[in-house]
């Protein structure tokens, strides 16, 4: 019944349908069958996943060793890697994957935040325009805002690489080691940041080696180990995350 | 010591045969260079004479087959030894302002006057090659003038002058370039053209053309030999220059220049002085 | 060596004389060379492209017809676009032979080969990122592909200041099918060919000079862009 109503969901977006998946815990927003990537023809594979659901309301935290695949499952499940082998079902949503080390567009500040806007269509684009100035201050960009985007620090970039994702609004965002070689401070925006998004609705993906903020935020864990990966509950951190300031994500899971 | 004395000698003795050899070679005449028009080469005219000279005197001729313009240039810049060409105004400057001596009349050609075949000027009804390019002129047919200061060019120009008809008119291109490639270029735009006669007896058969008129005195074109003055550069071969001249006008050569035929057609009419 | 200075101050008095023939000669060489520049960058740019981000049947194929193209002597092409217009050839109705269109037409072919193997290899040598990034903010495809010939707009601009330079400097194509018709299809290249034939050196060491100044100009040009481009990817 599902598998029929989201195959009706692909040709036609309905919002009734929508709105039911989205409420429906058991729902999932992004399915995983069968999925094998390799670099080369006849090498190993990097990995081999059999099945794996990503859910309505779970924030996921990517673990894995270097090299393990992460990043490559990340592109993979935005879609900036083509599936090789098995496939990639997505429920419905924008996926907006984040380069460990962002790319920014030449010009200023303003001018990559534009770059969003110029993307978004009717409401949407009138909806980021107006938020625009708010997204600023949330990031701290404000004072930055015609200043050229090559000259940005470390943290200012990650930053407007997340300010521009927060713009596009995304329903699921997959964040590639965003708190590397970061300060606690520029940790802290992004905080802010993607708990302002989560609050909209939308679920996130962090892989990461050290717990952080952001990954507090994560109630699900996702391990990448000799090529499979495994799934396991966040229990305790659900709890931290939720008693703490992420109401409206609560509110989801426990729908 | 000893070694060294034989090597000395054995050295000495191959640079005494070798100016001895120098000296037997110079004893013929060496090699000449001649600045020619590509008429008289592209007609196969020189490949036929030369030999005879070259063999009978033990002399290499390099031809440079040039435009008039570029083969009297050469010889104004002492580049070549002697020029055969086909522009007695050019000619007659090149020998009055000291570039060139002792100027010979050797032969002459013609020209004739080629078009596309259904002649939309209406020329060949034309009586003389004034009233003919006349006619074009007023038609605003196509002409393609060679453009180049070649002999041919400087002919083409002298007949327009004294048809009176002021250039550039309408259908008047200038392509600088040579004979044949200007026959082609003729053929494809369907214009009119002024060729001599060897070139278009070679092209004839390759182009959509066919001859407008010919035969009027005015179209014919002397071939002079002109020495490079030995005064003026040197190091000029003018012993193998003055030669090569003194056979050119000989009756047994004149006599060749009028045997000569391209296509089963006679081309040049031998006319040296006597 | 008098007659060589001789000829050299000549050549400057013609050129900042504004002799009437010698400009028009420059204006035909641009005008040809940057028409067919500019008609053969946006396909070149799309297929250099295509060869760099997608793998199709037929794309190391295509690649190495590039190369080879690149190396054909341009009275080849001449030739054959020759052969191709002329009264006697398959497109000869057309009448192009001997125009301005010819050439342009033959120095689009000859640059293209150039355009598309530079492009390629500029595309190839972009930030992968640059693409992904528009595309995952919702950029459509066009402006993806704007943002990346932004993030490689040096290397392309060198590419395009190349192929003019070939085309431009071009001589056996443009006599072949151009013909070399005063004030019509007279370009640089094909009337210093004449001039010199004509012994007339002068007009030929100004044209000369004229593409010899252009050279300098673009490849000083080429230069800043250089400098630039490595300044901004610091």
């Amino acid at each position: 019944m599902l598998e029929q109503e989201l195959k009706a969901l692909k040709q036609e977006p309905n919002p009734r349908l929508e709105q039911r998946l989205k409420q429906a815990p058991a729902c999932a927003l992004l399915t995983l069958d069968h999925l094998e990537h390799r670099w080369l023809e006849h090498s190993q594979s990097l990995f081999d996943i059999e099945q794996m659901h990503w859910q309505s309301g779970e924030h996921i935290w990517l673990q894995g060793a270097n090299g393990s695949g992460k990043t490559t499952l990340m592109r993979l499940l935005s879609h900036l890697e083509p599936v090789q082998k098995g496939s990639i079902r997505s429920a419905h949503g924008r996926i907006c994957y984040l380069h460990q080390t962002p790319y920014l567009f030449a010009g200023s500040v303003e001018r990559n935040l534009m770059f969003v806007i110029r993307s978004l269509k009717g409401d949407e684009r009138l909806g980021a325009k107006e938020a625009l100035d708010h997204g600023l201050e949330l990031a701290k960009l404000t004072a930055l805002r015609q200043q050229s985007a090559v000259t940005l620090s470390g943290g200012e970039r990650q930053r407007l690489a997340l300010l521009r994702a927060w713009l596009l609004q995304p329903d699921l965002l997959l964040l590639d080691e965003p708190a590397a070689n970061l300060d606690d401070d520029s940790i802290e925006l992004m905080y802010r940041l993607v708990t302002d998004l989560i609050a909209k609705g939308c679920v996130i993906m962090v892989s990461s080696h050290q717990t952080n903020q952001l990954t507090d935020l994560c109630n699900t864990c996702w391990t990448i180990h000799g090529g499979s990966l495994t799934r396991s509950e966040i229990t305790q951190h659900q709890d931290h995350c939720a008693s703490q300031n992420n109401s409206p994500s609560q509110k989801r899971d426990t729908v | 010591m000893r070694i060294l004395n034989t090597f000395i000698r054995s050295a000495v003795l191959a640079v005494v045969a070798a100016t001895a050899s120098v000296q037997a070679y110079a004893e013929d005449l060496g090699i000449i260079r001649l600045a020619t028009t590509t008429s008289t080469y592209n007609s196969g005219l020189l490949d036929y004479l030369l030999p005879e000279f070259e063999k009978a005197n033990g002399a290499t001729i390099q031809v440079i087959a040039v435009g008039t313009g570029k083969a009297l240039r050469m010889g104004r810049d002492g580049d070549v030894d002697v020029v055969m060409t086909h522009a007695p105004q050019a000619e007659a400057k090149f020998v009055s302002e000291g570039h060139g001596i002792q100027p010979r009349a050797i032969m002459y050609n013609d020209f004739v006057l080629v078009g596309p075949k259904n002649d939309p000027a209406g020329v060949k009804s034309a009586d003389s090659i004034e009233a003919a390019l006349t006619k074009i002129a007023s038609h605003s047919a196509l002409f393609i003038s060679r453009g180049d200061d070649s002999g041919t060019h400087k002919k083409e120009l002298g007949l327009w002058k004294s048809a009176h008809t002021k250039l550039p008119f309408e259908g008047y291109r200038e392509v600088g370039q040579g004979m044949g490639k200007v026959l082609q270029i003729s053929s494809e735009l369907q214009a009119y053209t002024l060729t001599d006669r060897g070139t278009w007896l070679a092209y004839k058969s390759k182009v959509d053309l066919a001859i407008a008129s010919e035969g009027d005195k005015r179209l014919f074109n002397p071939y002079q030999v002109i020495l490079v003055n030995p005064t003026k550069y040197d190091g000029l071969n003018t012993t193998g220059a003055q030669a090569f001249s003194d056979w050119l006008v000989s009756d047994a050569t004149q006599k060749r220049i009028n045997d000569f035929r391209l296509h089963g057609e006679r081309l040049f009419i031998a006319n040296a002085a006597k | 060596m008098a007659s060589l200075t001789e000829t050299f101050v000549a050549a400057v008095e013609l050129l900042v004389s504004g002799d009437k023939a010698l400009w028009t000669i420059i204006a035909v060489s641009f005008n040809v060379s940057f028409t067919a520049l500019i008609l053969a960058i946006v396909p070149a740019t799309l297929i250099g492209f295509a060869l760099a981000y997608w793998r199709f049947p037929g794309r190391w194929l295509l690649l190495s017809l590039t190369h080879t193209l690149m190396a054909v002597p341009t009275v080849v092409v001449g030739l054959i676009l020759f052969m191709l217009l002329s009264r006697a050839g398959p497109l000869g109705d057309w009448r192009l032979l001997f125009t301005q269109n010819a050439m342009v037409v033959g120095q689009f072919l000859l640059c293209l080969p150039l355009l598309v193997s530079m492009t390629h290899s500029a595309f190839q040598g972009a930030d992968k990122r640059a693409w992904e990034t528009a595309k995952m903010l919702g950029a459509s495809p066009i402006r993806c592909l704007w943002v990346l010939m932004i993030e490689v707009r040096y290397a392309l601009y060198s590419s395009f200041i190349a192929a003019f330079a070939r085309i431009i400097a071009e001589v056996g194509c443009a006599m072949m099918v151009g013909g070399n018709i005063l004030n019509y299809t007279r370009s640089i290249t094909t009337a210093i060919a004449l001039e010199t034939l004509k012994g007339e050196y002068a007009q030929g060491v100004a044209l000369g000079l004229v593409l010899f100044l252009l050279a300098m100009l673009l490849n000083v040009g080429m230069g800043l862009l250089r400098g630039k481009g490595q300044l901004a990817s610091r």
